[in-house]
């Protein structure tokens, strides 16, 4: 009685454990997380620590920065080139291939750029998300007292 | 008519409290008069909080702009149908729509238990209303201090006495979540809703989720009942069984419209993002799940005890704080925003003591819960089903870490690490694998100890099966070893449960003569828990199947098309015919006309649009989506040149998609069996009802007053 109850427990054990395994070691993959970094100056100071990897930046995008290339016979797909940057002026080059561009995206928006830094310092954009002034709830306003 | 509402809220609330101490009191000396006023208490509350909920869907209605929730999720051009759904779009409807559901639950839950003779109904009854409390309390309690407003534009009284008597400085008094708050002036048009939200899945999906969070919530209060009565035994979980299995219902119901929703209206091709809000929704659904498995086994063999309570606690916890989680934007999502200190605080506190108060609870009580038996075997059924909760509640977990990681690593390394799409899917496919092997498993594996006998007899066709169908489709070209896996996995538990109807409706034409419709009618309404279950095991082995075959094998194109050309893709072609713009009463459309072939055949001629919608400035992309059992074409216009001379159309094929749908029908049809009462269940009944009357002879005052 007591011997099976082990054995129970022990599979058990073992469930809990292989779980936690794979929680770890997906966690410590970096192509399956993502880095945030609310501002290009932020992003900068650590930049180097995340070429090839997986990350998301939030910034405006520089006026007069946007350079567009339709598609043609070189390239099958539209690109897009743009600076991010930030009120401190840091700024990251922003390269993207695609049509998935979101419809509010234009000079002076905030956005959020997701992709891997390379080593030439550009950011490959595999997302871009624009932030829009939410409807669901409106600007905080300036918290008081309960 | 914002006036009623507050003055229905504040009323509420009182009844609320009356109703805590009335219902304690009246356990505790066991006065039946006591806990009658409560009863009445807790219909009193319903009826307070339907007509707040009336008054707040008038106001919306007529669009009273000055009325600041109006003015802030509704425009006077947004149609009807939206006006109303907009109760539920900020964070103040949204709570008046969870204590609404609160009241209505317990209510349902008093008037079906009120002659069932147990201490178990009051003690919940305060438990339930203790919650209702809080919420109430958020709602009319809960305010920040304006900087644009001067003291004296407070012009409702309750306000106007609560900023003198707190001696408010520096602004005006203004309550956070009150959707009854009138401005100091009338917009001249409201913000509108988001486009987002523009959709007929707005009026059933959020409604669907909050009916299964606060049904969670009377099992819990039943749990605790138990425990504060001393009257642990298996009661608890008889009387609640079917409160449960509704929760449960509605919670795989708001999941299920979740994904069909974002599918629709996201435009992004998936229906599921491991976003944040959407796993607020899943992880009370895992922890229900293993709860409603985990009951099984106390009902049948008086084990596990002690982690059902700690499931129930948990998975109540888990409703609080999808709650929460949906409503604070504390991780952010393109659902959750409203950042507020007072309101963030107040609900984790709200947390953290009724989940402290339960743990203590379990603590104090932790002799009464006492397992009658032991595991006999590895190779059982209650220790399949003990795997079973404990991989849910490992997906569970794993599922509350990932969607909290942002905020760990945020904490613990000065970054906001958030995990992937891919995090969650390296992880939990080995669970579904296991999950979804245990499907057919649990229910066929003999109770206590199974021997080689049984499991021949029970496994031998399924298993064959399976590796026939995983064997099969390899030689038949497929290569991705997740698909070939699940396919045979798959296979095997559809087959235990055709061998299951098939055995059952067997034996029945043996004995009866039925014929074969008939016998297996008879079979699934004389069992219906039983064969309930089996039809919700086959739903979820046909979404399996959707989600297998959609997540590995989409495949997706960018066609840049002009005028008149037409370009292939994967046995489709598509050509665009023409381009018109329009306007609508609240927004401007863009829209493009495809031609989409299949085989060089006509499939459908369909419309892509963009929109832009006035009052709230933004622009929205809708997919089309050309459904087929096969695979869903969804299309989208990803850009347009403003003289429409060219476009560019997204195109996905997403296979089986459709059956994530059925497989989700057939997940609800079985819950509805599973929930239908059966006669040994409305003999009982009737016999509590009796022995409750009985009970009421006997006092004969109470029985006039009740």
């Amino acid at each position: 009685m007591r011997a099976r109850n082990i054995k129970v427990m022990i599979s058990l054990g073992l469930v809990i454990g292989a779980i936690a395994v794979l929680v770890i070691a997906s966690t410590t993959r970096s192509s399956y997380t993502t880095h945030y970094y609310r501002t290009p100056s932020e992003f900068l100071a650590r930049s180097h620590d995340y070429v090839n990897s997986m990350v998301r930046v939030n910034g405006k995008v520089v006026q007069g920065s946007i350079r567009r290339t339709p598609v043609s016979a070189q390239n099958s797909l539209p690109v897009l080139d743009f600076v991010l940057g930030d009120s401190l002026n840091n700024t990251v080059p922003v390269h993207y291939v695609g049509t998935t561009v979101p419809d509010a995206f234009k000079e002076g928006a905030d956005v959020v750029v997701e992709g891997i830094y390379t080593s030439e310092g550009v950011l490959e954009a595999k997302q871009l998300l624009v932030k829009c002034p939410s409807k669901y709830e409106a600007a905080p306003k300036p918290s008081g007292n309960v | 008519m914002s006036e009623i509402g507050q003055f229905s809220l504040l009323l509420a609330f009182l009844v609320c409290w009356y109703t805590v101490f009335a219902a304690i009191m009246g356990a505790r000396r066991n006065s039946p008069e006591l806990i009658a006023s409560a009863y009445r208490g807790v219909w009193s509350f319903f009826f307070l909080l339907t007509i707040a909920s009336g008054a707040l869907m008038y106001l919306l209605a007529v669009r009273d702009l000055n009325v600041e929730y109006v003015a802030r999720y509704t425009s006077s051009n947004l149609p009807m149908f939206y006006a109303i759904p907009a109760f539920w779009a900020g964070n103040a409807g949204s709570l008046v729509l969870w204590v609404w559901i609160l009241s209505g639950y317990s209510a349902l839950m008093v008037w079906r238990h009120r002659i069932t003779d147990t201490p178990l109904v009051p003690y919940a009854a305060a438990v339930l209303m203790l919650v209702g409390s809080f919420f109430m309390t958020l709602i009319i309690f809960l305010f920040q201090t304006d900087a644009s407003m001067t003291p004296q534009m407070v012009r409702d009284p309750f306000y106007r006495v609560m900023q003198a008597v707190l001696g408010v400085s520096g602004g005006g008094l203004h309550p956070t979540c009150n959707p009854f708050w009138r401005l100091p002036f009338t917009p001249a048009e409201g913000l509108g809703l988001n486009p987002q939200l523009q959709n007929p899945g707005m009026m059933f999906h959020p409604p669907t989720l909050y009916l299964g969070y606060v049904g969670m919530a009377i099992p819990f209060a039943f749990g605790m009942a138990a425990l504060v009565s001393g009257q642990a035994d298996n009661q608890w979980l008889i009387l609640t069984r079917r409160w449960t299995i509704t929760a449960w219902f509605f919670l795989s119901l708001g999941n299920i419209l979740g994904g069909w929703w974002a599918y629709v209206t996201l435009g992004w091709g998936g229906y599921w993002a491991w976003d944040p809000v959407e796993n607020a929704a899943f992880i009370p659904w895992l922890l229900a799940t293993a709860f409603l498995h985990s009951v099984m086994i106390q009902e049948k063999r008086g084990m596990l005890k002690i982690w059902n309570m700690v499931l129930i606690i948990a998975a109540f916890g888990m409703t609080i704080f999808g709650t929460y989680l949906t409503r604070s934007g504390i991780i952010s999502s393109v659902h959750a925003f409203a950042r507020n200190e007072a309101f963030n605080l107040a609900f984790l506190l709200f947390m953290a003591t009724s989940v402290m108060a339960a743990t203590f609870l379990l603590i104090t009580r932790v002799d009464l819960l006492k397992s009658e038996h032991q595991l006999d075997s590895l190779l059982s059924r209650e220790s399949a089903f003990l795997f079973n909760n404990v991989v849910f509640v490992g997906a569970a977990f794993v599922v509350l870490f990932g969607t909290l990681f942002p905020l760990f690593s945020q904490v613990f390394r000065g970054v906001q690490v958030s995990v992937g799409v891919m995090w969650f899917n390296a992880i939990l496919w080995p669970l579904w694998a296991a999950l979804l092997i245990l499907t057919g498993v649990g229910p066929l594996i003999a109770w206590r100890r199974a021997d080689a006998a049984n499991l021949r007899r029970n496994f031998l066709y399924p298993v064959a099966f399976g590796l026939l169908v995983a064997v099969g489709l390899a030689l038949s070209g497929m290569r991705s070893g997740y698909a070939l896996g699940f396919a045979g996995i798959c296979a095997f538990v559809l087959a235990t449960i055709v061998q299951e109807f098939y055995r059952g409706t067997k034996a029945r034409m043996a004995i009866s003569k039925e014929t074969i419709p008939v016998a297996m009618t008879h079979l699934v309404s004389r069992q219906n828990r039983r064969y309930g279950g089996y039809l919700i095991h086959l739903g979820i082995v046909i979404i399996a199947v959707g989600i297998t075959a959609s997540s590995l094998f989409q495949r997706e194109a960018d066609l840049t098309l002009r005028r008149g050309e037409r370009k292939p893709f994967q046995g489709y072609a598509f050509q665009y015919l023409s381009f018109r713009q329009f306007a609508e009463p609240n927004r401007d459309v863009h829209a493009a006309t495809l031609q989409v072939f299949r085989h060089d055949a006509l499939m459908r001629t369909a419309e892509v649009v963009k929109e832009d919608y006035y009052a709230e400035q933004m622009r929205w992309t809708k997919a089309k989506i050309l459904y087929t059992l096969k695979e869903d074409v969804y299309l989208t216009l990803g850009s347009f040149s403003e003289d429409g001379s060219t476009v560019t159309i997204n195109v996905k094929l997403n296979p089986l998609v459709s059956w994530i749908w059925i497989g989700g029908a057939v997940l609800i049809a079985g819950t509805v069996v599973a929930m239908w009462p059966d006669k040994r269940e409305r003999e009982h009944r009737r016999r509590t009802a009796l022995r409750g009357s009985r009970a009421e002879r006997r006092r004969p005052e109470a029985a006039a007053r009740a």
